[in-house]
């Protein structure tokens, strides 16, 4: 007979318990460290491109925290009160194996105590503890398991090499500008998904697609706030130039406008017609003495800044579309869209170097900044602001001169009232001090 | 005490046991959970406040009991005039027998009795309700210079009635805390109500027996003190009466809540030795917290003093303690 038997018991007790929980967690656990072992070798290999060793590396990871788990499980611990306790409610001994386990690690015993203690060894004894905790085997999530490592390791075996596939948000993340890193992470991504449409729309030539996309753009853009709006602006302005000056078919695009400035013209006044047809003839003649270097481009930009004749002679290009902002958006598009096309206040675009009439990207700036334009007049329209214009002081005094039609007759007060017949009696001296002190709290 | 005679010990308390309640039983019908913490509570050492509508047998109890147990028996009818000399007892001039002049000579009370029934104890005056403290708490009575002890067994049944408020003075927390137990007589069912009218009406009345005295009592006495508890047990019911305090980690949201103040130690004292008594009535040698769990309703329902907030919202006391047992963990 041990000298212990109840504390013996316990831990044997407890062990068929803790190992047949942790079969339950294995059996839980192991075909889910196999799926993602399986689902992080498929994902790597086919969407990320990592080694084919990931899906089996991940799996081997799994195994050995899983059999770290079970031999941890598995040993054979120091007896508590709160195993015992929960033993003894497992085994339903109204807690008399609780207390024995008490009473038995106590040095000194009375007789009550043995008593106990050897009642509750008979009765622990008596319990089928294997069958208390018997083995919970599930034959169906060990072939689960077992079929997702195969695969998981077969996928890293046998499978071909993958092709790495290029994303939409790659792409995107290429042509996002550092300015736009600032921007929350929907909205970047938003606004290069609508970038990178524009481009294919730009490389497909298709004016619907384009209008879409520039519409969109707008609706995206204006959400932003003025100064990040400025920002992205000049990004898309830079990028337009860059585009520009890449831009080997340059002559073929001039051939094209008068033709596309002739179809943008069906269905406007005559005079408008006639305005156009007049600016095409400038910028055809225009195009005709452009340079067709970058160094051009770039002194034109500096021209540009001292006087508005000078830039739209030497510019060329750029010349042309800040004195008709109306004839690029129909050379460009084939559309009649009348708007105003810069970012001045009456519409010209007199910023250095705004040309690229057929650049979409550049199209998208401008658009950028007749949206936020449009954007501010609203918000005004919509504030009722008196505006800068307005004499406040003025408007203040008419308001008040118009609201006075209060009077104040000035005439003095009567001596009696005249609810009363006659006036009340003067108090007498004796008793001016008794009422001060009534009337008067101190 | 060897290890067989522990045996013997526990077979013959919860033979004794038995035989009490089962002769009450033949008197009172559909009460034994009653009918077995008032013995309880008699074999702890402890007093009993009886709480319940008239008509349900709380004085009909008291007297049964006290035929069964063959013990002295006295009745005090509480009312607004009741002063504590007529509780405890007063000195009287007595004369010698030969003339010699006067004495003083100490008459006893009603107290003076091993099982005192205070019947409507909420009638009397806190002064007098107030005189049962010391005889409650210590077992004697000082009247004077002089101290008189109660004879043993002593146990106060004490008996209210819940409806009636109107000319009532409600208990001091001091002397709810004296009692060991506080248990709810509630309205007999159906079946119960049959058996009632088949006994009082048809016959003159069940005769019991008397099938305990003094001396057998103290021995169960002594029994319930030898039975162990083992620390986490006893840890189980310092961490109830704790719990009943508001802002101590074991408190319910509930006690939090409606509690002024919680129970006192003696609470806990009633939980250990009411729990043991429950453990060897089940022939067990050892307390469990299942032992400590049943009989902690009537040990602390009435050690609970609810705020303002509680008494507007009339919230149960049994209520919290329900709450309270749901939630205080029995592993510490």
């Amino acid at each position: 007979m041990p000298d212990r038997p109840i504390q013996d018991l316990v831990a044997q007790a407890d062990r068929q318990r803790r190992v047949r929980a942790t079969a339950v967690y294995l059996q839980r656990l192991a075909p889910i460290a196999a799926a993602l072992a399986l689902g992080a070798g498929l994902i790597g290999r086919f969407l990320l491109g990592w080694p084919a060793w990931v899906g089996v590396a991940v799996l081997s990871l799994a195994a050995i925290a899983l059999g770290a788990f079970t031999f941890l499980q598995r040993r054979t611990r120091p007896t508590s009160d709160a195993i015992a306790s929960a033993v003894d409610a497992d085994a339903g001994l109204t807690g008399e194996l609780r207390s024995a386990h008490w009473f038995e690690a106590q040095g000194d015993r009375d007789a009550w105590a043995d008593f106990h203690i050897d009642h509750a060894t008979t009765r622990a004894r008596a319990v089928d503890w294997p069958a208390l905790y018997p083995r919970d085997r599930s034959p169906r999530a060990w072939m689960v398991t077992a079929v997702l490592s195969v695969a998981a390791i077969a996928l890293a075996v046998r499978m071909p090499a993958p092709v790495r596939a290029t994303s939409t948000s790659a792409i995107a993340e290429a042509d996002i500008a550092p300015e736009m890193a600032a921007l929350p992470k929907d909205l970047a991504d938003k606004l290069a998904a609508l970038l990178a449409q524009l481009d294919q729309a730009a490389a497909s030539k298709d004016p619907a697609a384009k209008a879409s996309t520039l519409a969109d753009l707008k609706d995206l853009m204006a959400k932003l706030d003025p100064a990040m709006q400025k920002k992205l602006a000049d990004m898309l302005e830079k990028k337009a130039l860059e585009k520009n000056d890449k831009d080997t078919n340059l002559a073929s695009a001039q051939d094209s406008r008068p033709d596309a400035a002739e179809n943008a013209t069906a269905g406007l006044p005559e005079d408008a017609k006639w305005a156009q047809e007049n600016q095409a003839a400038k910028m055809a003649q225009a195009d005709e003495k452009k340079p067709a270097d970058k160094n051009a481009a770039a002194s034109g930009k500096a021209e540009n800044q001292k006087s508005g004749e000078q830039q739209s002679q030497q510019s060329g290009d750029a010349a042309a579309e800040t004195t008709s902002p109306l004839m690029r958006e129909a050379a460009s598009e084939q559309n009649s869209k009348v708007m105003m096309g810069g970012g001045g206040p009456m519409g010209g675009d007199s910023r250095p170097g705004a040309g690229a009439g057929n650049d979409p990207t550049k199209g998208a700036a401008e658009a950028l900044l007749v949206a936020q334009a449009l954007k501010k007049e609203m918000v005004e329209a919509n504030a009722d602001a008196l505006g800068e214009n307005v004499d406040k002081e003025d408007l203040r005094r008419k308001t008040e001169q118009g609201k006075s039609g209060l009077g104040f007759t000035r005439a003095a007060a009567p001596r009696v009232e005249p609810s009363r017949a006659t006036a009340p009696p003067p108090v007498p001296e004796a008793r001016r001090p008794l009422l001060f002190s009534y009337f008067i709290r101190r | 005490m060897t290890v067989t005679s522990v045996g013997e010990h526990i077979d013959l308390f919860r033979e004794r046991f038995v035989r009490i309640t089962r002769e009450v039983g033949k008197r009172i019908v559909g009460n034994e959970d009653i009918v077995e913490n008032t013995v309880t509570a008699l074999l702890a050492g402890g007093h009993v406040l009886l709480e319940g509508i008239p008509g349900v047998g709380k004085t009909s109890l008291v007297h049964t009991l006290a035929d069964v147990l063959h013990l002295k028996f006295s009745r005090i009818q509480f009312t607004p005039d009741l002063m504590p000399a007529d509780i405890v007892g007063t000195n009287i001039v007595q004369e010698h027998a030969h003339g010699g002049g006067t004495f003083f000579e100490f008459q006893p009370g009603p107290i003076f009795a091993n099982v005192v029934l205070a019947d409507e104890i909420n009638r009397a005056t806190p002064k007098t309700q107030s005189a049962l403290l010391e005889a409650m708490q210590e077992q004697s009575v000082s009247v004077g210079k002089t101290t008189y002890q109660l004879e043993q067994p002593f146990l106060v049944l004490a008996t209210q009635n819940p409806l009636e408020m109107e000319g009532t003075y409600p208990l001091p927390e001091a002397q709810l805390d004296r009692f060991f137990f506080k248990l709810k007589v509630t309205y007999p069912h159906e079946k119960a109500m049959h058996q009632i009218l088949e006994r009082t009406t048809q016959t003159e009345g069940t005769p019991v027996e008397r099938v305990m005295d003094g001396p057998e009592i103290l021995e169960m006495r002594h029994v319930v003190r030898s039975v162990p508890i083992a620390k986490p047990v006893q840890g189980y019911a310092i961490r109830l009466t704790l719990g009943s305090h508001p802002g101590s980690p074991y408190a319910s949201p509930l006690v939090n809540k409606y509690v002024r103040y919680g129970a006192s130690p003696r609470a806990a004292q009633a939980l250990v030795l009411a729990g043991k008594i429950h453990a060897i009535t089940r022939g067990n040698a050892f307390v469990s917290a299942e032992d400590i769990r049943a009989v902690a309703m009537p040990a602390l329902r009435h050690r609970l003093l609810l705020n303002f907030e509680g008494e507007a919202e009339q919230v149960n006391a049994d209520t919290i303690v329900t709450e309270l047992l749901g939630a205080v963990p029995a592993e510490g």
